[in-house]
């Protein structure tokens, strides 16, 4: 099966698992499409997004691969499971380099160098890991779609900080793997993968972990498709779910106390969350 | 005057950088340190003449301008109930001066005058800044329980009725005379206010009726027609947040009238969608919601943020609380808290940002330092409720 992974920028921890641990099982990861850091309109995009919080977050995405970065619990996770995965690799590059991937790095996803390869490479499946919104002409190519793993149980938490959200609503948070479509998280639904929630967990430890099921749930829902030849998927209705957008501080902290208070245990699946098994 | 037209190549690129976080916000004031601000800034808004009036604004040219009637009228609920928060009796006092000096103004027939309070000269009445005179009439009633307040209030809602026009408009003693625009929602919302003591059931038809006519003046996306300062000009964050609050709070207050709850909720939910996806307001939308992006008019930002921490009250959607903790996060961006040339600035909030944007250019009205305590009072008591009630957990 032909594969393609993108990247949101050269030191994903995400996309490099997956590129390499893709391989390892066999697959064809021809590609992976990193989308380029410095841009001056995603630097922008990234300024207004988080603030003052930019400055620490591009520090940490570039410059930290070493013990500081691990340190951070959203990063401590994914960095321990490279580590338990023997995972070498600190770059997108060097992943590619070890699976024999071609790197193609881009201005977005959805530029016409991006187009025209992958309309050349004719991928079975794109493997959504960062990267930026994703419009209808590259979605269309791969013959079986974009598989992404959102953060949280679709259709109910759409958007960003999924997993967040979840908490905030007394759901268990996970990834949801499904295919992308035009809308944010609209699209078929393959499986939901709940994530555990430790008692001395905080917020950051969610979201740490909620990486690395993410790579977990994209090679559980590949091997679905590899057994069966297709995806079993849901649809979903969009009125069936709210977007959801990025967290305020404020609203962190108050998750942060529940969970240190022990405010959060029994949490639940949102009843229309279905796990359609493949045949 | 042109609000949205104007989009130069050389403003747009103004807007990427001078919404960026402010000297302030690297200071590490805490929001309390910038409720007091902002308090202490309107007393001293109070202090810089010798009425008991509210200065309209600071303008950074000229200093401090005349007392302002209609935006006195409605910080006196902002300084009740600041003074009830933070245990300070003197300025609850002050809330009461400003009321018993705004019935002192009323005339004969019950209206109360527009403009700026000039000793010696008497002004035109105005249907709206009478309206949120009785705001503060109201509220100053109902936390001192002077009679003499309600009487003035329900004389003044008195006089708006008998001004109205069948239709439901009013367009006598308007901003811009023969139009009657959709804000006018923030003259009914008062005059429901003033009924809930006076049982006034003229005072009650005439504010139903108004709200009828601009309810029914919602479009399909989400927008409602004339809710600028002038017909077909695009509107101001100020005002939009006006009609909506002031369809909200009149829904509150007569829970039978669902179509002015529903046409706040559309226009609420829409712009709330334009500020999460875009991360941050214009300072104008036109009827299509095209945005005049260069600047902020941070009252709006406020205002809005009020809005929908009272949409969260009805619907309990925590969204709309996280997004007006980030709109309340702007504005505090631009409160000078150190100001190094006029200290009279200290706490107050720009009309705009940059302070040169469209809204009230190079001036610190007195209602956006209002309606910015206003906000962080209300944003303190919803995540104490949110904090209080963890969803179906154990």
């Amino acid at each position: 099966m032909k594969i393609v992974v993108t990247s949101g920028y050269h030191k994903s921890r995400h996309a490099i698992a997956l590129i390499v641990l893709l391989a390892r099982a066999g697959y064809d990861v021809g590609y992976c499409l990193n989308v380029r850091t410095l841009s001056l309109r995603r630097v922008r995009a990234y300024y207004r997004f988080y603030g003052k919080k930019f400055f620490s977050l591009v520090r940490r995405r570039m410059f930290d691969s070493g013990s500081r970065a691990q340190l951070h619990p959203e990063v401590r996770y994914i960095s321990e499971f490279l580590l338990a995965e023997k995972i070498k690799a600190s770059t997108v590059q060097q992943a590619c380099k070890e699976v024999g991937a071609k790197l193609l790095s881009v201005g977005s996803l959805n530029d016409e160098t991006s187009l025209s390869a992958m309309r050349a490479y004719r991928p079975d499946v794109i493997v959504y890991a960062g990267g930026g919104i994703l419009r209808e002409p590259l979605i269309a190519i791969p013959r079986h779609g974009v598989l992404n793993a959102h953060g949280g149980p679709l259709p109910k938490i759409r958007g960003m900080n999924a997993a967040e959200w979840a908490l905030m609503h007394g759901l268990n948070p996970g990834t949801h793997s499904h295919l992308i479509d035009r809308g944010v998280d609209t699209g078929p639904l393959i499986s939901f993968n709940p994530l555990t929630v430790a008692d001395d967990d905080r917020v950051a430890d969610i979201r740490g972990k909620a990486v690395v099921l993410a790579v977990q749930s994209h090679l559980r829902a590949l091997k679905m498709l590899d057994e069966s030849g297709y995806w079993n998927t849901t649809p979903q209705q969009r009125s069936d779910g709210r977007q959801h957008f990025d967290m305020h501080p404020l609203l962190l902290g108050i998750l942060d106390k529940w969970l240190a208070d022990g405010r959060l245990r029994n949490l639940k699946l949102p009843e229309d969350v279905k796990e359609p098994a493949n045949p | 005057m042109n609000d949205g037209a104007t989009t130069t190549a050389a403003k747009r690129s103004a807007s990427y950088w001078t919404d960026y976080p402010g000297v302030a916000n690297w200071l590490g004031a805490t929001d309390q340190h910038r409720l007091h601000a902002a308090i202490d800034w309107l007393c001293r808004s109070m202090d810089a003449r010798p009425d008991d009036g509210s200065c309209v604004s600071f303008k950074l040219l000229k200093g401090w301008s005349y007392s302002y009637p209609e935006t006195t009228g409605y910080i006196i609920p902002t300084f009740y109930r600041y003074a009830a928060v933070y245990q300070r009796p003197d300025i609850a006092e002050r809330a009461t001066r400003m009321a018993r000096w705004i019935a002192s103004l009323q005339q004969e027939d019950g209206a109360l005058p527009g403009s700026d309070y000039r000793p010696g000269i008497v002004r035109e009445p105005s249907v709206f800044n009478a309206a949120q005179m009785l705001i503060g009439l109201v509220a100053g009633y109902e936390v001192t329980g002077d009679e003499s307040l309600l009487i003035a209030a329900d004389r003044a809602a008195t006089w708006l009725a008998s001004i109205q026009n069948d239709d439901g408009t009013w367009t006598k003693f308007a901003y811009r005379t023969g139009f009657s625009p959709s804000y006018y929602t923030r003259v009914c919302w008062p005059m429901l206010m003033t009924v809930v003591h006076s049982h006034n059931e003229q005072v009650r038809a005439a504010a139903a009726r108004g709200l009828d006519h601009i309810a029914a003046k919602l479009r399909p996306n989400g927008a409602i027609r004339d809710w600028g300062f002038a017909p077909d000009k695009p509107a101001f964050t100020h005002t939009i947040a006006y009609t909506i609050r002031g369809l909200m709070e009149a829904a509150r207050l007569e829970p039978t009238q669902a179509h002015w709850a529903a046409a706040a909720e559309q226009a609420t939910e829409k712009i709330f969608r334009i500020f999460e996806i875009r991360k941050r307001l214009a300072g104008a939308y036109d009827q299509n919601w095209k945005g005049t992006n260069w600047y902020i008019c941070l009252t709006g930002n406020c205002q809005l943020a009020i809005c929908w921490m009272r949409h969260f009250d009805v619907t309990g959607d925590i969204r709309f609380v996280n997004a007006a903790c980030k709109a309340i996060e702007i504005v505090g961006r631009y409160q000078p808290l150190r100001p190094k040339i006029y200290s009279a600035l200290k706490g107050g909030i720009p009309g705009s940002a940059p302070v040169w944007g469209r809204y009230l250019t190079m001036r610190f009205p007195n209602w956006a330092a209002k309606f910015y305590a206003d906000a962080l009072m209300m944003r303190d008591d919803r995540l104490q409720h949110i904090e209080q009630h963890p969803p179906g957990a154990s």
